[in-house]
């Protein structure tokens, strides 16, 4: 029996769409965190060192 | 600036250069994905939602498996660090999670004509999810470092058992989830260009997954840093 291929492109636009969106986000707030992680250690350290 | 501080900056540097090519990786195979695979007639263009999928999965379970192990680990060798690296493997588990528990409902809906259903496969693999979030916040709520450690690790322990099953869950019982077409002992059961791109996917989001890990584990050296000298004050 012949069957037609469905139309379901939006499904799969929506998928790809927020798996990036989540990887992307994840990224930038480790990079952030990372980033003010980093930034403070510095501080402290040169902190601990001027005293 | 202290012997820690400069390997935990440098720990980030390399996550930080490891997440880019995992993300640029990433990229390639969402290009792959959808220009150099054939369409499934049955399926549809929705089949293609199972390049970024099953990769996600992949990570996930990859993720949680490394937590339990690194954590069999700390309880044997009591190495902080372990624990550090264990917890950042555990926040990347979930980011993955999220991609696999989204992107599976948008698939199923296409296929199955139902976003959810109450199966072996799904049910275990939102347990695993939860299960995690709840390693989490158990070490947020738990103040003492040696007492936190601990009970993470039985907690992400019993998160490694958990994995096989749910790798298996499609031959233990009746499933509505398709079996492995690549993890399983017979031949890879997909035309070329599909393995192709699925592998190139699981190689891509294994980057990204070493990358999400590593930047995380440099984050978590320098909060414990942090943490450590609040205690000393």
């Amino acid at each position: 029996m012949p069957f037609e291929t469905p139309q379901n492109g939006g499904f799969l636009v929506a998928a790809y769409v927020v798996a990036a969106v989540i990887y992307l986000v994840y990224a930038v707030s480790l990079w952030i965190r990372a980033s003010r992680a980093m930034r403070q250690a510095g501080q402290g350290g040169s902190g601990a060192a001027g005293q | 600036m202290t012997p820690e501080l400069l390997a935990a900056s440098r720990i980030v540097r390399r996550g930080q250069v490891l997440t880019i090519l995992g993300l640029l990786a990433a990229t390639a195979v969402y290009v792959i994905a959808l220009c150099y695979t054939p369409m499934e007639m049955r399926q549809g263009l929705a089949q293609k939602i199972f390049y970024v999928h099953a990769p996600a999965a992949w990570g996930a379970l990859v993720a949680f498996a490394v937590v339990g192990i690194v954590s069999i680990l700390y309880l044997w060798l009591h190495d902080e660090r372990l624990d550090l690296f264990a917890a950042s493997s555990a926040e990347v588990g979930i980011a993955f999670s999220l991609v696999m528990l989204t992107t599976g409902p948008i698939w199923g809906k296409t296929v199955w004509g139902t976003w959810w259903t109450w199966d072996a496969r799904l049910t275990l693999t939102l347990f695993l999810f939860f299960l995690f979030i709840g390693y989490l916040a158990l070490r947020a709520a738990v103040q003492d470092r040696g007492e936190r450690a601990r009970f993470s690790a039985v907690v992400g322990i019993m998160g490694l058992v958990l994995v096989p099953f749910i790798h298996l869950s499609v031959y233990l019982f009746r499933t509505l989830h398709p079996q492995p077409v690549l993890l399983k002992p017979s031949a890879p059961s997909m035309p070329p260009e599909m393995l192709r791109a699925l592998l190139s996917g699981m190689a891509a989001f294994t980057i990204l997954y070493i990358g999400f890990v590593v930047l995380r584990y440099g984050l978590a050296r320098l909060e414990n840093l942090r943490e450590g000298a609040g205690d000393a004050l």
